[in-house]
């Protein structure tokens, strides 16, 4: 007893890190919440875009997935991982400094994402559209949090290493390799980059990304908090540790393999596209396993759940993460998928997630944070009462709307006739059958948004209550012997969690052998399949429209992937190949048709049509919801920019000549110029050879004309 | 395109593989994870979160 005594250390928890972490999480929320709403309102009334270029759907609803995923959720996520880390480690964080270079770094790439991301900088890739300088310090923020996380388990006072912190470690490493693999890019300018892999290729590496972005941003390291907040907040142990072992190693590995279900029906290779599908079914197992254990957790405390605001939140979270997880996988079923890909059942789907998992259990572990960072009594419960019942119903609200909007998309827009013919043949009859679910949608997002806003407001006034020097408790606890023949006699498993870098081996290991499985022979099929069809790249001038293309977000609304699936033969033309994008650095296949798909639009309207429609949607198109785009009336397009494009796409494999990338930009001059005055014949207005709308339109009219001879 | 790829795509024993690695793992797991003489372990590692620290009486 004596010699224990002896060894007892004395320390403190860095707590001032987590309340950073806390506001930041507060004030990005409503930042994220608040252009997702007014987006979502956008889509219900064009006018909304207002004919600025900042403001467009297509330039702000990628910064709304990004500070919704990496500033909300991932403030959220520190918050939780650097509070429960300490406590079940037993010790402080491994570096002040560490964390706090890695709190304000974070803070600047989402600030600077703020900026880029509405001026049109992106690379298009959902979830990873920021451009390479932003990408190399998330790449070194990152690391720092790597660092500062496995720095504070090598100094921890408790041997074993908990279930949460499993979590926490297969997510730092994952995202590591997520964001590494998806993001290798080769730069034209200090903010224009072009990545490595086209087409085919990079559609299947883009989806890896950006499921396993779900899977290893918006899931791990929820479980992880889930394992910890849970029980601390019901003062009960997890209803089965064994059930968490098998949930953390089976979802580790099952997941990573699941996001070619991202791209059923299209050209990726139907091998690939059934892994995708068997993965994401066998999901619903530990899944579902992590949410029994979770919600078993409460038993013999759901009295509590009517009157406690923290237990509801978690509840809450884990019964929208299981109804989530039931349906991603119905939606990888092929037959399903037909219907709900492209649709508002996906968006319907990933918000059920994002509010009702993400948002419910971020809000329940700030119920429970708050009150103990700052030292005080929760300012209202009755508020934090009120906080869950909007948030409820807004995402009641948002969920069916979308649900019933996608099923109404997918049944419309396959409906054929007795005669063999579509049902729907214009496009527009289906969106504007779905404009009013648009504002149901719209105000549920607002009642979420408002319940948030009321919990910032029970956060501030919380913190007011807070004694005006705040300070953390010494904390008292036995060093930790590091015994390994001891450690050998205990068992299996114990052992490789008393070792945590080889725990952390082993979950690399696990997520790699589903990715290396699914990429590798992806990348290798140039080596067994015959590419036969001669498919020639793009025109210097098309090349510069398709970069206008990727920065106003048109990918977003519109696909460039047509299924092999008889109502898209009728509306659009025969199935997308894959030689069609082989040339397609970053790939423009799109996950959603909010308008129509346009891989054969080439050809399809004189060019004037096009002029016409980007300069008044609904003068070529009776009730669009698309906006104007006035100034690629006005702006110039960058031509002397255009060697330096075709030199970094000669490097990446497009076969342009020397001579064609050091004539690039007189080529692209001369093309236009022919544009504009046939253009101009049409009855346009003068001098358009030099503006963007010409490069555009010219891009426009190569769609669906990329292999030669080929109509 | 679909058809080639799969007509002539020559590594499937690769997923194969890899689902017999999973499923190998996974059962062997279960069965260490499930040994009886592990409840009372588990049982302990479960009420680690429970242990409060000082900051914890702030409610």
């Amino acid at each position: 007893m004596s010699t224990q005594n002896q060894q007892l250390e004395t320390f403190t928890y860095d707590d001032e890190i987590v309340r950073k972490f806390i506001i930041a999480t507060l004030v990005w929320g409503i930042v994220a919440m608040l252009v997702g709403v007014f987006i979502a309102f956008e889509l219900a009334s064009w006018r909304l875009n207002m004919g600025l270029p900042w403001i467009t759907f297509g330039r702000l609803r990628p910064l709304h997935t990004n500070a919704a995923i990496f500033a909300f959720a991932g403030n959220a996520i520190f918050a939780g991982i650097y509070h429960s880390s300490q406590r079940l480690l037993k010790t402080r964080l491994y570096s002040d400094f560490l964390s706090n270079f890695h709190f304000w770094g974070w803070q600047l790439i989402i600030v600077a994402a703020a900026i880029t991301l509405p001026l049109g900088y992106t690379v298009s890739k959902e979830y990873a559209e920021l451009e390479w300088p932003i990408k190399i310090a998330i790449t070194v923020i990152w690391v720092a949090f790597a660092v500062n996380f496995f720095g504070t388990i090598t100094r921890r006072r408790e041997q074993h290493i908990y279930v949460a912190l499993w979590f926490y470690i297969a997510t730092i490493i994952t995202v590591a390799v997520l964001h590494i693999v998806n993001s290798i890019s080769i730069p034209v300018s200090f903010l224009k980059s072009y990545p490595v892999y086209a087409g085919v290729q990079d559609a299947l590496v883009q989806w890896w990304y950006g499921h396993n972005a779900v899977a290893f941003f918006l899931t791990t390291p929820f479980l992880g908090l889930m394992y910890y907040y849970v029980p601390k907040a019901a003062n009960r142990p997890v209803y089965s540790y064994r059930l968490s072992i098998i949930h953390f190693w089976s979802l580790v590995f099952i997941y990573i393999w699941a996001g070619p279900h991202h791209l059923l029906y299209t050209a990726l290779p139907e091998w690939a596209q059934t892994l995708g599908v068997v993965f994401s079914i066998m999901l619903i197992a530990p899944s579902w396993g992590g949410m029994i254990n979770g919600l078993l957790t409460l038993r013999g405390v759901w009295d509590r759940v009517r009157t406690e605001p923290i237990l509801k939140f978690f509840v809450g979270a884990l019964t929208f993460y299981g109804m989530a997880t039931f349906e991603g996988p119905l939606l990888s079923i092929k037959s399903v998928n037909a219907i709900g890909h492209y649709t508002d059942w996906i968006i319907g789907h990933v918000h059920g997630g994002t509010l009702g998992w993400n948002g419910l259990l971020t809000a329940g572990m700030l119920y429970y944070l708050v009150p103990r960072m700052w030292q005080t009594k929760l300012y209202s419960e009755k508020l934090a009462n009120t906080h869950f019942w909007t948030a409820f119903l807004g995402i009641l609200l948002y969920v069916v709307s979308m649900d019933v909007s996608g099923i109404t998309q997918g049944l419309m827009w396959r409906a054929v006739d007795s005669t063999g013919k579509l049902v729907y043949p214009d496009f527009i009859e289906t969106v504007n059958r779905i404009v009013p679910l648009y504002w149901v949608r719209a105000v549920g997002g607002t009642l979420y948004l408002a319940g948030f806003i009321i919990m910032a407001y029970n956060v501030y006034k919380t913190v007011q209550l807070a004694p005006r020097t705040l300070v953390s408790e010494k904390q008292t606890a036995p060093r930790l012997k590091t015994d390994l023949p001891k450690l050998f006699e205990d068992r299996p498993h114990r052992i490789l969690e008393g070792l945590p870098m080889v725990f952390s081996v082993l979950a690399l290991i696990a997520i790699l052998v589903g990715s290396v499985i699914e990429i590798i022979p992806t990348l290798m099929a140039h080596t067994y399949v015959p590419l036969t069809a001669k498919v020639r790249p793009y025109s210097p001038l098309e090349l510069a429209g398709r970069d206008i293309y990727v920065r106003e977000g048109c990918y977003l609304c519109h696909s460039q992937q047509i299924r092999p699936m008889t109502s898209e033969l009728l509306r659009y033309g025969k199935p997308s190949t894959a030689e069609e994008s082989q040339y397609d650095h970053p790939f423009q296949w799109g996950s959603k048709r909010i308008g129509p798909d346009l891989a054969r639009v080439g050809g399809k309207y004189p060019d004037l049509w096009h002029f016409r429609h980007m300069a008044d949607p609904r003068e070529v198109t009776p009730n669009s919801i698309m906006p104007a785009y006035p100034w690629l009336f006005t702006d110039k397009t960058d031509f002397a920019i255009l060697p330096k494009k075709l030199a970094v796409m000669k490097t990446l494999g497009v076969p342009y000549s020397d001579r064609e990338v050091e004539g690039a930009d007189l080529s692209a001059r001369t093309q236009a110029k022919a544009m504009a005055a046939q253009m101009e014949a049409q009855g346009t207005p003068k001098n358009t050879e030099d503006k963007e709308i010409t490069a555009l339109v010219a891009y426009l009219q190569r769609l669906g004309h990329m292999i030669e001879g080929a109509k | 395109m679909n058809a080639q790829v799969l007509a002539h795509f020559p590594m499937t024993w690769l997923s194969c593989i890899a689902l017999l690695l999973f499923f190998t793992v996974f059962v062997t797991m279960f069965a260490r994870v499930f040994m009886a003489s592990n409840t009372e372990l588990y049982q302990r590692i479960g009420q680690l979160p429970l242990g409060e620290d000082k900051g914890d009486r702030h409610e």
